[in-house]
């Protein structure tokens, strides 16, 4: 009898303490102002729905469904194609007309070489046009990537501050607000100025008869490189580092926290330890939803762009490749260089959307492991 | 195919003229080289004019702005009449006349081309903006 009433107690409080569970966990998230956030994402993706979103990551769905993700990427992809469609027919009119010029280079040197020069001015202006549209769209999605960092970071290490982890927050603020104005002062200042002048270089390398451009692209697209990876590579390493190092500070007070209150009140001392524990774990939960979420937006934002990008790659590659097989060698080398150029752009948006997935990321697992 | 077959036979026409008037009248040679040239020049005209046309076809099908492919094709005309002229020139032993005629092609051409490049300058300093 007596334990037939038990089970049935069991039973009957399991429900209770599940909904209850919940109803602290609604209580987070009602009182947070994510205003700032559904405001940038009216303005800029008026198709996702933030609040929608957390509430999915709550219930245990998928936020990104994977089935409509591949699907929406391919409809991007299938229309992308048209639209970039352009750019191949307008370097294969010049590349046409350009092996008339190259019919016309055993005549009189003087005349076909001024010939010459404007077909390649008349490529640069396709390549230029080009390079100005993919510059323009990869600043665009830098800066909303940047702005959605800068709006949720804040809110992210109230949670994390919120779910015990106050010298993690604390250690890691300082350090991630940093990165993100380094990594965007960077870009700005330093990438972007290199991807331009590799890509003006690039316009003008049908030049080599009277310089060589060749080995100052190369020399540039290798620091570019290196710099972009060591900028990965530190960014993250450091977060990480800095992130392991607190955990476990965080870790030893937690307990602390929860052993005296848990002791050294009478009575409500075990009820009071435990309903910190109860709130630490909601304000873990929410902070693990509103991480995956704000992952799921830089995925959303950037995906976009890196497949337009990405388009434009392999058309010039296939311009190219169309240039150098009926056209003039010089073209081909023009075009092949632009495409080295945006895909440099496409390498930077992914660098910065990465870079900041991967912060979120180990931001999120750093102060998982506190309330155990 | 025929109107290869029209400008093979013109071709030889004019050079068994000018090979047999050589000896005899050596002063129709020189009218009868022009003339064979700008009979086959005029006759693969249509040929040259349809390509451009497909061209420019092709690049309005495709919503792409032809303003400076068609500078580009009068560019690529030009310098092949200035060409044409020059190399008939010179074979009339008329080397002076064919050098003003190639300054004066260089030059048209060259007025054709700067829109071109002003424009690919104006477009870099378009870059450098977004500095």
């Amino acid at each position: 009898m007596k334990k037939t009433f038990i089970l049935l107690l069991i039973i009957f409080l399991i429900p209770i303490c599940v909904r209850a569970a919940e109803e602290s966990i609604n209580q987070v998230v009602e009182n947070v102002d994510f205003g700032e956030i559904e405001n940038f994402l009216e303005s800029n993706y008026p198709d996702t729905d933030f609040k929608k979103m957390l509430s999915d990551v709550f219930e245990g769905k998928q936020p990104l469904d994977i089935q409509t993700l591949v699907y929406y990427v391919k409809e991007i992809f299938l229309s992308e194609i048209k639209n970039s469609v352009s750019v191949l027919i307008k370097l294969i009119c010049v590349c046409i007309l350009m092996t008339f010029l190259k019919e016309m280079s055993y005549f009189d040197k003087k005349v076909s070489d001024i010939v010459f020069l404007g077909g390649y001015m008349l490529s640069g202006l396709i390549l230029s046009e080009v390079f100005v549209l993919s510059v323009e769209m990869a600043k665009e999605v830098i800066y909303n990537i940047n702005s959605l960092m800068g709006m949720s970071m804040p809110l992210l290490m109230v949670f994390m501050a919120g779910s015990g982890a106050a010298k993690t927050a604390a250690c890691i603020n300082p350090v991630v607000l940093i990165g993100i104005e380094v990594v965007s002062t960077l870009v700005n200042s330093v990438f972007i100025p290199l991807i331009f002048a590799i890509g003006i270089l690039s316009l003008f390398s049908f030049s080599d008869e009277y310089f060589d451009l060749t080995p100052l692209l190369k020399t540039i697209k290798s620091f570019l490189k290196w710099s972009m990876g060591l900028v990965f590579a530190v960014f993250s390493g450091v977060v990480s580092i800095y992130g392991s190092f607190s955990s476990s500070a965080d870790a030893l007070s937690f307990r602390a926290a929860k052993y005296v209150a848990g002791s050294a009140l009478p009575l409500v001392g075990s009820v009071l330890s435990e309903t910190m524990g109860t709130f630490f774990y909601s304000c873990t939960v929410v902070k693990n939803a509103f991480g995956t979420v704000i992952i799921c937006i830089l995925i959303i934002i950037s995906v976009l762009p890196a497949i337009k990008l990405f388009l434009l790659v392999a058309m010039l590659n296939a311009s190219a490749m169309f240039a150098g097989s009926i056209s003039e060698k010089k073209t081909a080398l023009q075009i092949s260089e632009m495409s080295g150029a945006v895909s440099y752009i496409l390498a930077l948006v992914c660098l910065v959307a990465f870079l900041f997935i991967i912060c979120i990321a180990i931001i999120i697992h750093t102060a998982n492991n506190i309330v155990i | 195919m025929e109107e290869i077959v029209k400008i093979a036979a013109i071709g030889i026409c004019g050079g068994i003229l000018i090979a047999v008037l050589k000896n005899r009248q050596s002063e129709f040679v020189i009218p009868v080289m022009l003339a064979s040239g700008v009979v086959i020049i005029f006759s693969i005209l249509d040929y040259i004019s349809s390509a451009n046309l497909q061209i420019l076809q092709i690049a309005a099908e495709y919503g792409v702005d032809t303003g400076y492919i068609k500078i580009i094709i009068k560019v690529i005309s030009i310098a092949y009449v200035c060409q044409f002229a020059s190399e008939l020139l010179k074979d009339s032993d008329m080397g002076s006349v064919a050098s003003k005629v190639e300054l004066a092609g260089r030059l048209v051409i060259f007025s054709y081309v700067f829109p071109i490049a002003r424009a690919l300058l104006g477009q870099v300093l378009k870059v450098l903006d977004y500095l």
